[in-house]
Formats: C-alpha cells, structure tokens, sequence
C-alpha cells in the first residue's frame, strides 16, 4: 500500500509517494475514512441503577459500560445522535455502535469476548481433594457434613487417592490447583503428605505447573507439618470469622477456644511457611451482619491484607441450622454496603485491605481477563473449572454438589474416580450442567446488563429451587449479586478519585500507593 | 381456572400491536417475584394481564412499574433485533478462536 521512493521532486513526503490522481490509488479516498455520524448499535443491555440517579448503565457483550443521561440514551436508539461529538466519541470506542468501518472493530471486539471466555480452553484447573470427614469443630454452618474427629472410616483411602491422581493428569490445562478439603484435612496428615509427594512425583514427567492449598482451622498443624508445607509450597487458608465473640459462637470447638488457638495457629503458621502463605476468609452468620466494622477491624489487627466477606450457603449443617444462623440476601446486601464503605474509609486513611470478592468483581468489570474464581463464570465453572473426588472415591462438579450430595441431593455426581477422565466429563451429571449452565441463555440472566460480569450457578439453583436454571425474579444467587454490582458500579458511577484508586489497587493487587491515576471515571 | 380465584388486585391490557408477545412474557417474568401473574386473551389483539401481589396489601404502583418495565423490555427487543446478526457474528469469531492455540 505504502511505496518508499527517493525522488523528492516528484511530490514525494518523508520518502511516501502518495498518489492522488484517482487511478491507481495507494489509499482509499480521505472521506471512506470520514465517519458521516450514521451509525448501527451494536450489542449491549442496560439498567436503571437505584443509587444513580439520571443515568442509565449500558454494558456491552465485551464487558465496556458506560453511563449516559436520558437525552443520551433516547438519542442513541433512535439513531440521533451526531458523530464527533464527546458522547458519540465515548459509544464508539466502547463498543455501543459502530460506523461504516465494522471489521476492526468487530476483529476487536471479538477477541476480548474470546478472552473472557479463554477459560474454555483449559478445562478444569481447580481439583480439590477431599482426604477426610473428620473435623473437631463444630461449626454451625459446616458445608461439609463433618463427622467425627476419630471416625477414620471416612478418610480418602490410597487406592482411592492414587486413582485421583491419575484423574488430575488426566486433565489438559498446563497449570493446576490442587486444593486439599475435609472436615480437618490435619487430622489425615500423612495422607496429605502422600497426596503431595505422588503428585510431584508423577509431574517430574508431566510438567505442569502445579500449585497446592491446604484448607485448614491450623490448630492440629506442629511444626513439622508446617515444615512441610513450608518445603512444599502449600498455601494455607483457614476460617476466621471475626472477633472472639463471633467466632467461638460460629464455630465451637470441644475446648471452647477457637478463636484463640486459630490466631496463635496463625502466628506459628505465619512464622514458618511466611504470612502470604496463610490466607483467611469469613462465613457471615445473622450474628456476623450486625458488627462488619468489628470484623474488618480484627482482620487489620492480625495483619491480613485481604477480607473475603462470605456469605452463608445453604448447604450441608448450614441448611439444619438455618432459622438460626441464615438471613434474608437483603440483608447481607446491607451489611456488604456499610462493610465496603468502612473498607474504603480504612484504605483512604492508609490502611491497605481488600476486599476479596469485589477485587474479583472489579476484575471482571473492569477487565477482559478471566478470573481464577469458578462460582462466577458463564458456562459455569462446575465441572467445567473444577473437579471434587471425595473420600469415599465418588467424583462431584464443585464442592456445592458434594455437599448437596452429602444431605442426599446425588444430582452432581459425575462418577467414581477409577472411571476415565472423558467418562466423567461426558456423565449425565456434566450435560445437565452443561445445558443449564450459561447465564447469556438463561431467561432473567440474557436481559441482564450484569451477565457480561456474572455467572450461572446451576447447582445452587438445583438444590435451592428444583431445577438447575431456577427462577430468576427469586434466585438468591441473583439478588445478592444484582445488590453487589449495584453497589460497585454506584461507586464506579460516582468515580471519586480515591475511591478507584483503591478500586484499581485491589484489582490489580498493587499497594494503593502504586496507584497513581484514578484512571477514567463515570 | 381463571384469574378470578386469584382476586388478582390488578388487570391490565396491553395492546398486542404495541407489545409483542415476547415482550409481555419477559415483562411478566420479572414481575414473578413481587406477585402472581395470569395472562388471558382479550378481544381486540388485546392480553389481559392479571397481577396479585404475593405478600401484603395491593401495591400503589404496581400498574405503573409494568408499564415502564413493558417499554423497557420492548426496548431491549429492539435492539437485541437491530444487533442479532453482529452478535452471532461476534460470538462466532470469538467462540473460533478459542479452539487455536
């Protein structure tokens, strides 16, 4: 298209020859690449926010949003608006309409929808192994059905763990997480070495890329298992609900102390394996939702520079115990509100702490790139992201629908672990998620401007309400997530500087100070 | 059945020539959670919408939030109409690329 020639003579510019005499032309006319204003949309939903007045959220299949008035919008759908002006400028780079020049744009468009869904590519990458049911706790809201702290019979067996094994490097993805769950997977611990040492053992030939966690209260962990974990790089996550106060009344252990001997098992876990290796998350009961300041507080008292404020599911004991420890979605809601606000306050006055699920939210809002996180995927991550092989060798979708299997609900059991990897992802149990499963073809989800950012849940919708697409206007899992973008955008929509700021650091898990630009806002 | 034995507090027709059907289904889909919905046909290329909210006295504002949500649903359709093609082209292209390395 471009010709380089030396004759300056010859209207030649910085060595370009441009012809313009409209016979052989080098380039297109100047005015193919002039935008005359007509216009066609492009795809995108909206929604009227509570908290924003006088604007309407738009948000494209690619995930850009963008705020306009009402003028703006009826403009825009009647194809009134005037190319060149600042809100025509903002539709077309964020993919609201586009001009009579489609192809890149669309070239484009359709690689960042690729990249939101790239987590196709790998299949599962999260295997959790479940090596016990054995649990000295008591916790009111146990997802696991625990069983008693001596009741071996419901530890993983070899046989079983080795078929596991053979599973996991079944799987394609390169890269791999392998989450070690019980009851007290310490209880088991020689059994968690052996899990660790074989497959380490088995990826000298394999070669991926392999990365452990181990899900634990820390209190049955010496120093010699620390050690291990330490030489094994095993990431440590535990329960922490709180203050004292909430978590004893949580999460009772026979001595009555649980919440002392999980900050001193901190401490020493903290000392031996390095303190970004001990993770901690909350499970917020009624009593949790009256004290979000105190909570939050406890966490920047021992260090953590993340809270994950979780909310109660309704599986396993929770579902028993719920006139006790449940509450309505709205008021977590409330709660997640003034508690995200108190976060804000601390991190604006030098306290860095994220929170958790909005730092996920944040990334899938403001990024094209999928997060590790599977209950918030379209296709669903069940199955798809994640694999569970229980102690007792059956093979589940997620660890919901191990749990829901555990109070009788077998729905999502894929198999057992000695059947073939392609047996298991082609089971009955994997169709059904797999035609449930995609939140863009789920009536309520496909109108709904947050879908780009959401994900179906089909096990959650089957156990709470009968069928695995469920009822949107009554979901739960819908509620509470319309009331967490709600928020999120609402502060997005305000855009105070230090606000994105800290938005910008959680989602990138940069120190806040890094953060120099607040970046667009609105 | 009917929508009597509901004492629906609430009837509404809605003008099939201005709301597709489509339309009013996805309209009264959203309202399932605020109240039972019983869909009749009406003389006239008319639906009769009944609404009986599901917990409490009749809400004031019931018929007029249907009527918004009835022209922000026909305003989606719209546009999911005007977008259908480049949406399964876009979705094509990138669902393709996904199986390259």
């Amino acid at each position: 298209m471009l010709e380089r020639t030396p004759d300056e003579a010859n209207g030649n510019r910085n060595g370009i020859q441009i012809n313009v005499d409209n016979k052989s032309p080098r380039f297109g006319n100047i005015e193919h690449f002039r935008d005359s204003g007509a216009y066609s949309l492009l795809p995108f939903r909206f929604i009227r926010l509570p908290d924003v007045d006088g604007k309407i959220l738009l948000t494209a299949d690619t995930g850009d949003y963008i705020f306009v008035n009402h003028s703006e919008f009826a403009d825009l759908v009647a194809h009134r608006l005037r190319a060149n002006t600042p809100i025509y400028r903002d539709l077309h780079a964020r993919h609201f309409i586009v001009g009579k020049n489609r192809d890149a744009h669309l070239g484009l468009m359709a690689a960042q929808i690729r990249t939101r869904k790239s987590f196709l590519r790998e299949g599962p990458t999260l295997h959790i192994f479940v090596v016990t049911l054995r649990c000295d706790h008591s916790c009111h809201y146990c997802q696991v059905s625990r069983r008693g702290a001596h009741a071996t019979r419901f530890d993983m067996s070899l046989e079983t763990m080795n078929h596991a094994i053979d599973r996991l490097f079944e799987a394609p993805a390169r890269s791999l997480t392998v989450e070690i769950q019980g009851g007290e997977p310490a209880l088991t611990f020689p059994a968690v070495q052996t899990l660790v040492e074989r497959i380490e053992e088995r990826n000298i030939e394999a070669q991926r890329d392999i990365a452990f966690s181990l899900v634990s209260t820390l209190h049955h962990l010496t120093d010699e298992m620390l050690l291990f974990c330490r030489h094994h790089s095993i990431q440590l996550s535990t329960s922490l609900d709180g203050p004292a106060f909430i978590h004893d009344a949580n999460r009772p252990n026979p001595t009555r102390n649980s919440h002392a001997r999980t900050t001193e098992a901190i401490e020493r876990a903290r000392a031996v394996v390095g303190a970004d290796n001990v993770s901690a998350l909350t499970t917020l009961t009624r009593l949790s939702l009256d004290y979000p300041e105190a909570i939050i507080d406890e966490y920047v008292r021992l260090g953590f520079p993340s809270i994950f404020l979780r909310p109660l599911s309704p599986y396993g004991f929770a579902a028993r115990t719920a006139r006790r420890t449940a509450y309505p979605t709205a008021e977590f809601v409330v709660f997640y509100r003034r508690a995200l606000d108190y976060l804000l306050q601390l991190n604006h006055a030098g306290t860095a702490i994220e929170e958790a699920y909005t730092a996920i939210l944040l990334r899938h809002i403001l990024t094209p790139f999928p997060t590790g996180y599977m209950d918030l995927r379209s296709p669903a991550g069940a199955g798809l992201g994640t694999l569970v092989y229980n102690y007792d060798g059956r093979v589940y979708a997620s660890d919901e629908g191990r749990m829901a299997a555990e109070t009788g609900d077998g729905r999502f059991a894929f198999g057992r672990v000695d059947q073939p990897y392609s047996e298991l992802m082609a089971s009955e149990a994997m169709q059904w998620l797999l035609a449930s499963g995609i939140a863009e073809a789920i009536p309520g989800c496909a109108d709904c401007a947050f879908v780009p950012y959401c994900g179906a849940d089909p096990i959650y919708h089957a156990s709470q309400q009968g069928d695995p697409i469920g009822h949107r206007p009554t979901s739960d899992h819908c509620r509470k997530h319309m009331g967490l973008f709600e928020t999120i955008f609402g502060y997005l929509a305000r855009g105070e500087p230090e606000t994105i700021r800290t938005f910008l650091a959680w989602m990138t898990r940069r120190a806040p100070g890094e953060v120099t630009r607040p970046g667009y806002a609105g | 059945m009917d929508a009597g034995s509901l004492q629906p507090a609430h009837r509404l027709l809605v003008d099939l020539r201005c709301y597709p059907r489509e339309v009013v289904f996805r309209t009264c889909y959203a309202f399932t959670d605020r109240c039972y919905v019983w869909l009749e046909r009406a003389a006239d290329e008319h639906i009769a919408v009944s609404l009986t909210p599901r917990a409490g006295p009749a809400a004031d504002n019931l018929p007029g939030d249907f009527g918004n949500a009835l022209i922000e649903f026909a305003l989606r359709a719209q546009i999911a109409r005007e977008t259908a093609s480049v949406r399964d082209s876009l979705m094509q292209a990138a669902m393709a690329g996904l199986g390259r390395p």
